[in-house]
This record gives C-alpha cells, structure tokens and sequence, in this order.
C-alpha cells in the first residue's frame, strides 16, 4: 500500500481545507472521519503504528465525508479511494 | 517522562463504564470511545503536535471519549455529569488551532460542536446575525454572501474552522484592516459556564454596564466557558474592489508607508507586506528586483467612489515613500491560494515548520524583524525565514513569521524548535510587543504567559478559580494551572 503513502501524509498534515464541502445538515459530524483523521489512521496502520482490528475496520469504512471532500481539496488528493483500499487490502491480509 | 508511543497509550487506556452515561443525554452514536477515534482526537495542529504523530507518537495523551452535543441544553447537560464525575473537558470545533488549544494532556473529553452548526437568526435592519458556535467557517460565509452580506472575516484557516474557533481564539481575518479581529466584530454570546448555567450576553451596538463580559469569553479558549451560540456584525458586500501591488526601494520605507496609510484614517480592507524573502519568492514575475525588492499588496472595497479616493490618496502616501505600483499577478495568485494551508507540503516532508505571530508598535518593528529572522537563521544551516505583516493598525502591526527548520533528527529539531520560539517570543517582550496577535495562546505559549500578562495572570487565574473551581475547563492552557499529573510538554525529555 505503499503507493498511497505520500498522499496520505500529506493529508494527515492538512487541516482540511475541504471540509466546507461537508453539509451542515449530514448526519456525522465528527473529526475522525474528517480526511486527515482517515489519512492518519490509514498511515498508522501502513506505518505499522496501529493493528487493524475490528474499530479501525469500522472507523475506515465511514469515507462518505471524504466521499464529500474530494472535490473542494486543494491539492486533487482522493483520500477516500486510498481508504477504500487500504481497508479492503488489511480485510484479506492473513 | 517522553511522549508515549501510539501503541504504548493504547495499551494504557482504560475507558470508564461510566462513559457510556454520557450517552444518555447525546444518544450513543454521538459518544466515540473506540481507539481510533481517540487517536484522531489526540491533536490539532500544532506543529510540535505534529511532530511528534509523524513519528507515531501522541503530542499529549489520548481523549477519554469524544461526545458530541446537539444542542446548548444538552452541552450543559454534558457540563453537569462532567463536574459531578469530576472529569475535565476540551470544547473542539474543527481543530484548526496551532497552539495546542485541543490538546488533551489529561485524557480529557473532547465536547465536539461541529453539531450546533445553524444559522440562529439574520437581521438585516440592526446589521447583525446570530450564529450557532459550531459553524464551519466557509459555509457561514457563504450563507451571508448568498444574501449579499459578509461578515468581514476571513482567515487563512476560513474554510477549516468554526466561528465560535473564531471568537474563543480571538482570531483575525485577512481583511482586518478594514473590519477589525473577531472581538471587534462579537455583539453578544451565549455561553456555558463550568457550573453548568447558560451565560447569555445580549447584543447590543455599545453598552457601559460595568467591564465587558463578552470579552471574558471572547480569547478565553474555552477555559472559562464553552461559546454556544453568536451575533456577529454583517456588511454588505462590496460594491467595488480597487487592488494595488506595490515595489518598494527597502522594507523601512514599506513599513512606513503602511503606517501612514493607517495613521491617515484610510480603511485599507487588504494590506500585506513581504519581507525580502517572501517578496522574492511571490513578486519576481510581476517586477520586484534589486531596486524594489519588497513587496506589497493593497485592497480597497466598498462603495465605489469611497473606495477609489481611498485607494489613490493611498497611493500618494506610497509614492512619497518610494513605491510604485508593478503588476498585479501576486494579487490574483494571492486571491486564488489564500485558504488553503502551506505547513502540509513541509511537514509531510519532515521539516520542523511553524509560524510565529506577534504584535509590536512601529517604532520596534524594525528591530524586532532584525532580532529575530538574525537569531532564527542562525540555529541550523538551511533554515528557512520569512515574514509579512497583514494586520495593520494606527498603533503597530502584526509581524507573522513563518520558519523552518530541515530534516534532521527529531529530538535536536524539537530543541532547535522550541529555542526559534523562545527567541521570537522572548525579543517580543523585550521590545513590548504582545507575543500573540490571533493565533492565541494555548499550551505552547505557557512558558511565555507570566511575562505577557504580569499580574493579568493571577488574576484571570483567580477568575478561572472561582468559575471552575475543579479546574475541569480546557486545564493547563492560557499559562493556567494544570492538573496534577497532566503531560507537560515544555518539561519533556523530547522536548528540551
């Protein structure tokens, strides 16, 4: 998963500049399925900082806010199709 | 005691049963207490914060949960069990902060108002709006713009915060020049106080009742209570925009410029001045050189006619201090960056980057750039310095600095870092400036506070004291007491 690995420290060091781009009215409101939160979940597991049990899978599967972002981030970054696959590759990893 | 590992505080972290009581009042989807989410929870952005995640370490400690209110009465519900289970609180707005606000040091619990986002009420005859404190900042904009109105705040971090992040930080905007920092812009809030009462400060256009009690919280960081709700002056949008880029001979002759501008009673709504450095990088295209290598950009708005005699009596004033106006593509390339956030592209990369803001009189600017930039270039080779001033008053300026220091081992970065502030914010004092002009305070102006307020900070303590006298509302920030045992990131083995 190496190859979204620079993409994902990017945005694990951004604020979330596309966060405008999230409706006052959607259901989840909360930080950690902000991008950057996803980012610097998604990092920690590659990075093997984090074991990828069965709250990371829960937590990794809410990409409907960077679902949301992607078209108001500043720098073209598709943080919830790297999540999606970095779940599904954990998901059959042994 | 060093910053502990991302797997060391999971191994650690003991989540009480008596969080889930917190559901009660939220409902259980609005309380998080699974790993992830504490970990996502465990920071803002605060570059030392960020630091330390880059190396899969916690800047603090993790949140004990995160609970996220719909409404002021259940936040003060939230308030309530928290002081009878004597359980401190952090008030979360979208995290932008880069003082370390957010950060838990005690396994606190983040109260997230992301979910009090509404527009409360408009009125377009008094000219003001109330809005809820959890707001995301563009969208609160845009809801004005889309009525022809604006708030006259705009800062870099606009899209990326909340408007009650605005008012608890004391923030300023791009524009301040013309519309003021957010505490000029604040008529009245709503508050939740640490006992768990509603303080309601209603607005009016100026009162005379005794010391402001909107300014209690308004700067406060949450500490002595958490801001529910807003009412903020409107304007109307601009009917004309007059914009100038400016080359000028040397940066005394820049500053001097800005300050006649200011002392002339003219309302710039934009003035942003770069030191060489920075003028170089953003004005080579457009005409800086070595004859005008510093640059400037002004903008004036409103009626048109208002707006263009303020523009060119303006530039009488920078002609007579060398200037002349170049091309205008840093202005254009300025409008079309000015929200996003420059810190990813060199933090990702392990650089030690950060920004200082600070405000000095005119008469200490000179020295206080000279100090500094000297001090902070001379802490490693490949240093980076830059500096622009874009909050202008009659009295002085905020001088904003942005350093970085280049890849090298964490724990020599982290000193070298904590030594560049201690140089800006010491020579700050020395010179009798403010070592905070709207980032705020936080955790990591601790050591500096003291200094910075003298007597102020027995007194906001004894304030602080007598509201939350368990010391429950955002500890250890603003240079307040902690609580014992809390992570003292100034006296970590990592960090000195």
């Amino acid at each position: 998963m190496n190859q979204h690995r620079d993409m994902l420290r990017f945005c694990a060091c951004c604020p979330n500049p596309c966060r405008r781009a999230i409706p006052a009215n959607h259901e989840r409101q909360i930080e950690s399925e902000t991008p950057s939160a996803l980012a610097l979940i998604g990092l920690s597991l590659i990075d093997s900082r984090l074991d990828f049990d069965a709250d990371v899978s829960e937590m990794l599967s809410h990409t409907d806010m960077a679902r949301l972002c992607r078209a108001a981030c500043p720098y073209d970054h598709d943080i919830a199709g790297a999540i999606d696959g970095l779940r599904k590759h954990y998901e059959v990893k042994p | 005691m060093s910053a502990q590992t991302f797997q060391q505080a999971i191994r650690s972290h003991v989540s009480p049963e008596w969080a889930a009581e917190y559901a009660a009042i939220v409902g259980a989807e609005h309380v998080l207490t699974s790993m992830p989410h504490l970990l996502a929870y465990a920071r803002d952005r605060l570059p030392y914060a960020t630091f330390h995640l880059r190396e899969g370490k916690l800047p603090g400690t993790l949140p004990l949960a995160i609970v996220c209110p719909a409404n002021a009465s259940e936040l003060a519900a939230v308030v309530k069990l928290s002081r009878a289970r004597k359980t401190p609180l952090i008030p979360f707005g979208a995290g932008s902060g880069v003082l370390g606000g957010t950060l838990p040091l005690d396994h606190e619990i983040i109260v997230d108002l992301k979910r009090l986002n509404q527009i409360v009420a408009l009125n377009e005859t008094d000219a003001c709006v109330t809005v809820q404190a959890g707001m995301n900042g563009g969208q609160f904009e845009a809801w004005l713009n889309e009525r022809k109105l604006t708030c006259g705040h705009y800062p870099q971090s606009l899209h990326m915060s909340t408007v009650g992040g605005w008012a608890a930080c004391r923030g300023a905007g791009q524009n301040s020049s013309r519309f003021g920092k957010i505490e000029d812009m604040v008529l009245g809030l709503t508050a939740i106080l640490p006992d768990g009462q509603e303080l309601r400060v209603r607005s009016v256009a100026r009162r005379a009742v005794g010391p402001s009690l909107k300014d209690l919280l308004v700067g406060s960081e949450g500490v002595l209570g958490i801001i529910t709700e807003l009412t903020l002056r409107v304007w109307k949008l601009p009917q004309k925009r007059y914009s100038v880029v400016i080359g000028f001979p040397c940066l005394p002759e820049a500053l001097g410029a800005l300050r006649d501008v200011m002392q002339a009673e003219l309302r710039p709504a934009l003035v942003r001045l770069y030191d060489e450095e920075e003028s170089r990088q953003r004005g080579e295209s457009a005409g800086i050189d070595s004859v005008r290598p510093i640059m400037a950009m002004m903008e004036f708005s409103g009626v048109e006619r208002l707006a263009k005699v303020e523009r060119d009596l303006a530039m009488d004033i920078v002609a007579a201090h060398g200037g002349k106006q170049i091309k205008d593509e840093p202005y254009h390339h300025w409008v079309a960056h000015r929200f996003e956030s420059y810190s990813p592209q060199w933090q990702s990369r392990d650089y030690f980057m950060d920004t200082i803001e600070v405000t000095s009189a005119w008469s200490q600017l000179p020295e206080l750039y000279a100090r500094i930039r000297s001090g902070i270039l001379g802490l490693a080779e490949g240093t980076h310095f830059g500096t622009h001033w874009s909050h202008v008053y009659a009295e002085g300026a905020c001088q904003y600095m942005t350093f970085r220091l280049p890849p090298m081992d964490t724990a020599i970065g982290l000193r070298l870092h904590h030594r560049a502030w201690e140089i800006a914010q010491s020579v700050c004092l020395e010179l009798g400036g403010s070592i905070s002009h709207h980032h705020g305070s936080g955790v990591f102006r601790n050591p500096w506070m003291e200094q910075e307020l003298g007597g102020g900070l027995s007194l906001l303590q004894a304030i602080k004291d007598h509201l939350d006298p368990d010391n429950l509302f955002v500890p250890g920030k603003l240079g307040l007491r902690p609580r014992p045992g809390a992570v003292d990131i100034h006296n970590r083995k990592d960090a000195q």
